[in-house]
């Protein structure tokens, strides 16, 4: 069970991603038939292409699956497609979207020094000096760059 | 009798001057302490842009209480992000203002869609003008502008984007000229290499770009000068572009082709279409509902930077060779759009739906 | 020529301006380390400066920053595989893998040496040929350049490694996203819905950043540790960078000569030079084994044409008031602040500030590289810190650099989207860099084939030019075909010996 999960999550994600292209490359015939002459041929053409490529690799898929690809189904070493890994991954990209969410809602010097200060404490347990210390230094730096490049920033939502 | 009456004006006298001072007073405090934020809705470089910054840069230290003034460029699908911002996102007190150029005029004015700009809810502050010239390819041999319509072979006309040509459009149709729209180019430099190189055989330039590039051409006999645009003065009638003076006009070449002046539909077009495009190549607005005091400030700030002898020097090479309107000349602009009939805008708006596809609200 | 030579380089030793061009080489540094941010915006910034400037002061400070851009924006490129602007996409490829086997410096002294060189050479070729310039830039039409951007999708097979198929998916995925947006030739918007934003189409920079920058940030973190290990130490450090782009100096050549050619021709976009450079170099190498996994070349052929490009864009830029880039529409913008007609005349009338540009680009790549060799030592180190300290950092910076991109929510909102579509590419074996050449000429290889249709019908087909840059993409694809083979046949030979030997060992320890 544990290895089919494996198998699943990793070697075998390349058959619903590209399922995945296949899908969004047929909607995209679909949508374009709807267009003036001019608008149409460009769409038409590369969406048949794809999809024939799309059909190909799947085909290919099938017909080596089994088969150990070398080096064929990721860029990844072997060490890094564990479900732990994957997981992982998971949790730094939903740390992402909490500074993208904090960055519209408290503006962005405000976020980035939360962010920093909360990532090092919260996620690594760092000590309080170091965290401090590049929190305050990281929006230094923005302020300054904001300063210099008249950068501007979002209005904060909840201010 | 004679007493009372001059006290009475002086009375009034008193009053105007004192209101008026107030108004100043009022007019200085307005922008005491505040930022004006110019958005340009384009991306940095070109024509339109440099003239937003030229304005940013000079405007500021000549309105009462000097507040400071940052250009911006809000860019995005071709200018409809940054204009829709200024139209809706802002508040309408005068700290925002925004540089247009004559094609965005004209796509708000005819209702492109998606844009949410409405020029009749806008003021025109300062603008700049630009004559446009249209040249042949000799290669389709014809010796003078006169035998146009005897032109042989394909006469392609490079497209950048159909609105963005619109005064040059309305040109050829008025002759009723058969030519070959090619669309997909860059820009106007993209279209002139290609006119240079042999792949376009009709090219519409700005004035100072034609003498500055085509006029070589024309010096090697490899293309003709055909008309200018010409400008459209206050009272609708056409005149010369002040900067080539002495080449016939797309309505006087008209008349000597076909003995008379145009007329029609058409006609009309090309009456609402050349001065709201030309004369607003560059042109700063401000929200109709902003402040009197922020309007009276503004209106005396740019009588200041117009002025000013070191704006004049700054702006000599961006205007390329034209005035800058302001004050009332700039009651132009509005005019030129009031006279337009709807049919004229429905007729524009068919023409370019039906050649081009574009799409209004 | 050679007294107005001179003469400018004396116009250009006075001290403001010279201060100009240092403070231009400084801004583009800074921005051109920061990802997200790139030569248009350091110079929108310091164009209010401009009026009322000498003309040659602010020629220098605005090329100062479009010459140092390309060198500085390595950095992010080759430390954390992150692209520091378009221009140097393709470094990446083989500069990151540098990067994390110990050897950042090394591949910084390359990319930094290789840059100079470029530089020296794109600013070389501006002078000996701008004279000749116009009739070569009038000889690409649209038939031409539709086969050239034909030519640079035959790149797409030696970007793939041994999965073909997966790369050609790639790039025409990156195609059809290519298509989201104003179509080139008709007034149309296409999957764009009322979704305004949509209307320009999806930004490259945003692309760019989300598919290589975000999923490296994230699977660093979730692997632990530091981009590099300490343990290996900092290599040889950059002097042996420089040895080796000294060593390769046919290739620094060749490709600086490319990255003059293809910059110079108006309408293709600068931001394919790098891709296009890579290929090539991996397309005509004879052992392409190591390509993508840390190859010395890989590094220097798209560095020495990301900077000797410049030369090539301000070609047309200066004859033909046509922008060669995005950043050259702000020199047009200078130029006409200081009443510089651009055109053919600028030879005859302002020869002077012609040198001057050409003075101001080579000393501004001396500078630029100078300053960021001085750099990358103590930048390289960078690499050893672990990474949860460097990662919140970037992406902060990278998210703030996609902010400015048009400051709309979903510029940051698409940054996220494509970085999970590249996490999940990177998963299941779909090469990235054939999504993003696709993405790139999806719109130029729709425009041009139009064009070339509605001007010449079919006819264009059998246009001499058409056929020559045909014929090199063919002889491209095939040649390097053949090379692989040979290679793969000799190194399974070397492989058969070396096991053969192993054996006889073993054999003999026993």
């Amino acid at each position: 069970m544990k290895a089919r999960l494996i198998a699943a999550l990793t070697h075998h994600l390349q058959t619903p991603f590209v399922l995945a292209v296949l899908a969004c490359l047929v909607a995209m015939l679909w949508i374009s038939q709807g267009f003036s002459l001019g608008a149409r041929l460009f769409p038409t053409a590369v969406a048949s292409l794809g999809i024939l490529l799309a059909v190909l690799e799947l085909g290919r898929q099938v017909i080596r699956r089994g088969a150990k690809e070398e080096s064929d189904f990721s860029d990844l070493s072997e060490g890094e497609e564990t479900p732990a890994f994957y997981a992982r991954g998971l949790l730094f990209f939903a740390w992402m979207a909490s500074f993208i969410g904090l960055f519209f809602l408290i503006g962005a010097l405000p976020a980035a020094g939360l962010y920093v200060l909360g990532f090092l404490r919260l996620q690594y347990r760092s000590p309080w000096l170091p965290s401090l210390a590049l929190s305050v230094g990281l929006v230094a730096l923005l302020w300054g760059l904001g300063v210099a490049l008249q950068l501007r920033w979002p209005n904060p939502l909840l201010f | 009798m004679m007493k009372t009456r001059s006290l009475t004006a002086l009375a009034a006298g008193l009053a105007f001057a004192s209101a008026s001072l107030l108004g100043t007073a009022q007019a200085a405090d307005y922008y005491d302490g505040k930022n004006i934020r110019m958005i340009i809705p384009f991306s940095p470089g070109g024509g339109t842009d440099t003239f937003g910054r030229l304005i940013s840069q000079y405007l500021g230290q000549h309105i009462p209480g000097e507040p400071t003034i940052v250009a911006e460029n809000v860019t995005g699908a071709g200018g409809l992000l940054g204009s829709n911002e200024f139209a809706q996102r802002v508040d309408r007190d005068g700290t925002t203002l925004m540089t247009a150029s004559g094609h965005l005029n004209l796509r708000a004015f005819l209702g492109l869609k998606g844009l949410r700009l409405d020029l009749d809810e806008l003021e025109p502050v300062v603008a700049s003008p630009m004559g446009h010239v249209t040249a042949i390819s000799t290669q389709v041999g014809i010796e003078d502008p006169s035998e146009i319509l005897e032109a042989r072979g394909r006469l392609t006309k490079g497209i950048t984007d159909p609105v963005g040509l619109l005064e040059s459009l309305v040109a050829l149709e008025m002759f009723d000229l058969d030519y070959r729209a090619v669309p997909g180019y860059g820009g106007r430099g993209d279209t002139r290499i290609a006119f240079e190189r042999g792949e376009l055989m009709i090219n519409t330039q700005s004035t100072p770009a034609y003498l500055n590039s085509v006029q070589p051409l024309v010096d090697e006999g490899r293309v003709m000068p055909l008309y200018a645009i010409g400008f459209i003065d206050a009272n609708g009638e056409p005149v010369r572009d002040p900067a080539v003076p002495d080449m016939i006009t797309a309505p006087e070449l008209y008349e000597q082709i076909h003995g008379e002046m145009p007329s029609g539909t058409i006609w009309e077009a090309f009456k609402v279409t050349v001065p709201l495009v030309q004369n607003t190549r560059g042109t700063v607005w401000a929200h109709d509902g902003i402040p009197e005091e922020a309007m009276a400030a503004l209106r005396v700030g740019v009588e200041g930077m117009v002025n000013d002898p070191e704006f004049q020097a700054a702006a000599a090479n961006i205007l390329e060779g034209y005035d800058i309107m302001w004050g009332d000349d700039l009651g132009q602009i509005k005019a030129s759009m009031a006279a337009a009939s709807p049919e004229v805008l429905d007729f524009l708006r068919d023409m370019l739906n039906e050649r081009f596809g574009t799409e209004f609200d | 020529m050679l007294d107005a030579l001179i003469n400018a380089l004396w116009i250009l030793l006075d001290p403001f301006r010279l201060m100009m061009l240092f403070a231009g080489v400084a801004i583009g540094i800074a921005v051109g380390i920061l990802p997200g941010l790139g030569g248009l915006m350091g110079m929108a910034l310091v164009l209010p400066f401009l009026f009322g400037m000498d003309a040659y002061a602010g020629v220098a400070l605005l090329i100062g920053i479009a010459a140092a851009v390309p060198s500085a924006d390595t950095f992010p490129s080759v430390l954390m595989g992150i692209p520091g602007s378009s221009g140097s996409q393709a470094t990446i490829m083989d500069g990151y893998p540098m990067a994390q086997r110990g050897e950042a410096a090394r591949a910084l002294g390359a990319a930094f040496t290789a840059s100079l060189i470029g530089g020296l050479i794109g600013a070389l070729a501006l002078s000996a040929v701008v004279p000749f310039a116009r009739p070569l830039i009038l000889a690409f039409g649209s038939p031409e350049l539709f086969m050239l951007t034909l030519l640079g999708l035959s790149m797409i097979g030696v970007l793939s490694g041994n999965r073909p198929l997966k790369g050609m998916l790639a790039a025409v995925a990156g195609l059809a996203l290519g298509t989201i947006g104003g179509a080139p030739v008709a007034a149309e918007y296409r999957f764009a819905g009322d979704f305004l934003y949509l209307y320009d189409g999806l930004s490259l920079v945003i692309v760019a950043l989300g598919l290589f920058a975000l999923p490296e940030i994230i699977d660093l973190l979730a692997r632990g540790g530091a981009i590099a290990e300490r343990s290996k130490g900092l290599g040889h450090g950059w002097v042996q960078g420089a040895k080796d782009t000294l060593n390769h100096k046919w290739l620094v050549i060749r490709h600086s000569i490319i990255g003059v050619a293809i910059g110079a021709i108006p309408g293709m976009g600068s931001s394919i030079i790098d891709w296009v450079n890579y290929g090539i170099a991996a397309q005509t190498s004879k052992d392409r084994s190591q390509f993508g996994k840390g190859d010395v070349r890989g590094v220097i052929a798209p560095e020495s044409a990301n900077n000797a490009k410049e030369g090539g864009v301000l070609m047309p830029t200066l004859l033909f008031g046509v922008p060669g880039s995005s950043a050259m529409a702000m020199l047009l913008a200078a130029l006409m602040i200081f009443g510089v007609q651009p055109g053919p005349q600028m030879l005859t009338r302002d020869l002077d500030l012609v040198f001057v540009i050409i003075w101001s680009l080579a000393l501004a790549n001396v500078f630029g590289t100078l300053i960021c060799l001085l750099l990358s030592k103590p930048i390289s180190r960078l690499t050893f810190i672990p990474f949860q300290y460097i990662a919140p950092v970037i992406i902060v910076i990278v998210v703030v650099g996609a902010w400015q991109e048009t400051r709309h929510w979903a510029d940051l909102a698409f940054l996220f989207g494509f970085g999970v579509l590249g996490w999940i590419m990177k998963r299941s074996g779909m090469p990235r860099p054939p999504l993003l050449i696709g993405f790139i000429l999806s719109g130029l290889a729709e425009r041009y084939l139009w064009m070339s249709y509605n001007l010449y019908d079919w006819e264009w087909l059998s246009r001499p030019g058409v056929l020559t840059i045909g014929g090199l993409a063919v002889f491209l694809v095939v040649g390097s075909v053949m090379l692989k083979r040979s290679t793969e046949r000799s190194t399974d030979a070397l492989k058969h010996a070396d096991e053969a030997e192993k054996k006889n060992r073993q054999e003999e320890s026993r």
